[in-house]
């Protein structure tokens, strides 16, 4: 986040990586070129596996380009404008569905997504959903014995039991957790901030130095994702990290994919997105993004995804009366978290 | 001397490296500008009150921060200029260098280490019986954070002044029986003060372009800086006229305080010296040795500790598994190609635009003195605000900064012929005993400091310059003046060796010693070529 100047340099590094990716797909006849965020190309992400179970099929060649994050990529598409040599973008979130549509860039799928299931029922003639998560206060269990059982105790509880949250001006976390304040509160939602300012020890440009901090053992809560147990049960072998379920309900985040308007190969472009709703794909995302696949996977998920909160009901805004207010409603909430 | 075509040569590849540097980043604005995005007008409320605020904020902690990295960074180079024996000094300094490599991140972790709710003070507090912890969240997280990352350099570039001035200064100084106060405001002082604009304005930039470490430990939103605003302008809300607009706001604030900085500190001269082993004479014993220890051993504390509080963590997270690791090899490999590249790309433009600044301030164009300053000043804040590519960035401004300093010392030094070699000012007193009859440096002079100082046995001075070695000679002149009740002593000397070792930076002329009273000339041994060097009076 050190480098936070550098979208300015935005045209500069479109040029280079643009001058950059042609030569590593020159190879093969066909190729789809997948815009994506940077942790789903990791070593670690589901990229890889993704490209392999693709290629078996389709008698083609992906290739990625990769930002940082979701937000970032539509900053990459309006940058590069109709010159863009995206095919797919993959990585967008929910909120941003009503800004991307607005830069014309995409097209209809025209994907069946009857399989497809998200709670809260999101569906879109435009952007197909491929996992989703619910953000979630992630609680200590050796600091924290009784944690808030609904956001209303998490504003009103003891402010000595501090939470560390993201910045919704520079991050999804925090932008989800501005929204979900928003639903359940309505025009009362300055004054929960107002309170729940208290209870906050810091605001974090980011999701790895929330989680940083709380880790570290700063804070016995963080704002973060249901399923960031299931990688600490999974990857660490210890329950220690757990989501406290909320009784109003949780907000989600869907993360979707569409294709681009100037796709070079609009059929190719049309099964990525089928199969991205598909057995395989599903099956990737789970232990590699630590997302919830919106469909059906080969195999059971693993036990610790059973072990998970789950919603009973989901709070999601639709993308237009996000676009519409965020900044009104962000400067609410900079009043009343700066008010001494 | 250079010749008139290579001078040019010189200005004129400078002026390419500036060139550069300004197209670049005029370019990549002007390209965010092309972008016709409407939206930016309905929130002018909103933008104005923020915005203010906000630049308040980066104004206040920058310069609050910039101010107790330099106090912090005088006492520790001090400290170690002093201490030249000092057991693992070298180490110790290369220690310094270390935070400035490291992630924004990673730095707030290993801070949290020992300042957070759960580190090390707290957790000692709590054993010795306090339970309220210390917060260390808000302003003054930000200040410990930006200290941390700030002072190791400031300290790092004072030490090379102070270690640059020349060997002359400390043998004339510790023959006068300066105190460390006078050693200071004579001696150190004057390196010091030269170097401060360059470094304040340095360390001011970086910190009003924090952003992470800001908003992490800043504790909420009332600590953001102007970058979180432009940030914020080009992430979610997309409006790059409004990040261009804040980028100008960013670099116009920066550049009000670095014109300010210049003009309040006047730049010193450069000490010039005859190249003799640098010794130092101070802060060998008692009260100021152990002051210096203390300093040096708190320094080295408040930047050990979260440097091993992260690599405490390092280590128990399977490094060895992490080394192996084929990702992490090849994301080390980048990394070294990267800075390498950049690093060679920063120093070469630098050199480049250092040398043609030399070339400008060639006595023959005085007016180009002042351009050339314009230019690197404008380069240093360009690359600091526009942050251009994070660390590189930096590493171009350090160079700029650093390399600003190195002047060859004959660019002031006016007569050549008047070499300062192994010149070196004995004086004795018969009956010498504690007391400093001649006043540090001609400070003596002034009437109410001679009073104070005066004894009668400072008539019977048994002067003696000695030059030492075989360099030219100094000659020196007693005058000895009775009033009211006392006798004080003066001297003065003669030729640019005593002048520049008894009055570094010319703080007092020559002229106000001389002239009065009786004149005592003293015969030094080997002095045969006094006319060489006496002007006047002689």
């Amino acid at each position: 986040m050190r480098k936070a100047i550098i979208p300015f340099l935005g045209p500069f590094i479109a040029a280079v990586a643009a001058l950059a990716t042609p030569f590593s797909a020159s190879a093969e006849d066909k190729v789809l070129t997948v815009y994506t965020y940077e942790s789903f190309t990791s070593e670690w992400g589901p990229g890889a596996k993704v490209v392999e179970a693709f290629e078996k099929t389709c008698g083609c060649k992906v290739s990625y380009v990769s930002v940082a994050d979701g937000v970032e990529l539509l900053t990459r598409l309006k940058l590069e404008g109709a010159s863009s040599k995206a095919d797919i973008v993959l990585g967008l979130d929910t909120n941003l569905v009503s800004e991307a549509k607005a830069t014309g860039f995409f097209a209809p799928h025209g994907v069946d997504t009857s399989a497809v299931k998200v709670p809260g029922g999101f569906t879109d003639d435009t952007f197909v959903p491929y996992d989703y998560g619910h953000f979630a206060v992630i609680y200590d269990t050796e600091t924290m014995k009784e944690p808030p059982k609904s956001l209303k105790e998490l504003v009103e509880g003891d402010p000595n039991q501090k939470i560390v949250i993201e910045d919704p001006r520079t991050s999804t976390p925090g932008l989800g957790l501005l929204l979900w304040v928003k639903s359940v509160y309505g025009d009362e939602a300055a004054a929960a901030w107002g309170k729940l300012k208290d209870r906050v020890l810091t605001v974090t440009p980011g999701w790895s130095e929330a989680y940083g901090l709380f880790t570290k053992g700063e804070a016995p809560m963080v704002l973060s994702y249901t399923t960031s147990p299931a990688y600490h049960m999974v990857a660490e072998g210890t329950d220690r990290y757990q989501a406290a379920s909320f009784s109003e309900g949780h907000y989600i985040q869907i993360e979707v994919a569409g294709m681009t308007k100037n796709a070079k190969d609009p059929a190719l472009a049309k099964d990525f997105l089928s199969f991205v709703t598909g057995l395989e794909f599903q099956s990737i995302i789970p232990t590699t993004n630590w997302m919830m696949p919106v469909a059906a996977t080969k195999e059971p998920l693993p036990e610790a995804f059973g072990k998970l909160v789950t919603p009973e009901k989901t709070f999601l805004m639709s993308s237009d009366e996000v676009a519409a207010n965020r900044k009104a409603w962000i400067g609410e909430w900079l009043a009343a978290m700066s008010k001494n | 001397m250079i010749s008139r075509i290579e001078r040019r040569l010189t200005i004129a590849a400078g002026a390419f490296c500036l060139g550069g540097i300004v197209l670049f980043v005029c370019l990549a604005a002007a390209a965010l500008l092309a972008f016709d995005e409407p939206g930016s007008a309905d929130d002018d409320v909103l933008f104005d009150a923020y915005v203010w605020r906000v630049a308040r904020f980066t104004l206040l902690q920058a310069s609050l921060s910039t101010v107790l990295s330099i106090l912090f960074a005088i006492l520790v180079s001090r400290a170690l200029a002093r201490q030249a024996a000092f057991p693992g000094r070298v180490w110790i300094i290369r220690l310094m260098a270390l935070p400035l490599g490291l992630p924004a991140l990673v730095v707030a972790l290993g801070l949290i280490g020992i300042w957070g709710r759960q580190g090390v003070l707290n957790t000692a507090l709590v054993a010795v019986g306090l339970d309220q912890p210390v917060s260390v969240y808000g302003l003054s997280g930000i200040l410990v954070a930006h200290v941390f990352f700030n002072m190791p350099l400031a300290a790092r570039l004072m030490l090379g002044g102070l270690e640059r001035i020349p060997g002359e200064y400390w043998l004339v100084g510790a023959n006068l029986g300066m105190r460390p106060l006078s050693i200071f405001r004579f001696i150190e002082w004057p390196a010091i003060r030269g170097l401060l604009p360059g470094i304040a304005g340095l360390i001011f930039m970086l910190c009003a372009t924090s952003f992470t470490l800001v908003l992490t430990l800043g504790g909420g939103p009332a600590a953001s800086t102007i970058e979180v605003a432009i940030y914020q302008a080009l992430r979610f809300d997309f409006d790059p006229p409004r990040a261009i607009a804040l980028s100008l706001l960013q670099i116009s604030v920066t550049a009000a305080l670095l014109i300010a900085i210049r003009l309040l500190t006047p730049t010193a001269d450069e000490g010039h010296g005859g190249g003799r082993r640098v010794r130092r004479f101070d802060g060998r014993r008692g009260l100021g040795r152990a002051v210096d220890w203390l300093v040096i051993a708190f320094a080295v504390l408040f930047l050990a500790l979260p440097l091993g509080s992260v690599v405490s963590s390092g280590l128990r997270s399977d490094l060895v598994r992490l080394a192996s690791d084929p990702v992490v090899q090849r994301a080390l490999l980048t990394s070294v190609v990267i800075a390498l590249m950049s690093g060679l790309l920063c120093v070469l433009s630098a050199a480049l635009m250092i040398r043609a600044r030399q070339a400008a301030l060639s006595p023959r164009r005085p007016a180009m003195v002042y351009r050339g300053l314009a230019a690197g000043n404008l380069c240093q804040f360009v690359a600091g605000a526009v942050g251009a590519a994070g660390r590189s960035g930096g590493g171009l401004v350090s160079a700029v900064a650093a390399a600003r300093r190195c002047r060859p010392f004959c660019a002031a030094f006016g007569h050549p012929d008047q070499h300062v070699d192994g010149a070196a000012l004995r004086l004795s007193r018969a009956g010498a005993g504690n007391g400093h009859p001649y006043g540090p440096n001609g400070e003596a002079c002034r009437q109410p400091r001679a009073r104070r100082l005066a004894s009668p046995a400072a008539d019977r001075l048994a002067g003696v310059a000695q030059a030492v070695a075989d360099g030219p000679v100094v000659c020196l002149r007693l005058v000895t003046r009775r009033s009211r009740g006392g006798g004080a002593v003066r001297f003065a000397g003669y030729g640019d060796a005593a002048l520049a070792a008894v009055q570094p930076h010319g703080r007092l002329p020559l002229d106000r010693c001389g002239g009065t009273g009786a004149v005592s000339r003293l015969r030094l041994p080997g002095a045969d070529d006094c006319r060489h060097a006496t002007g006047r009076g002689g």
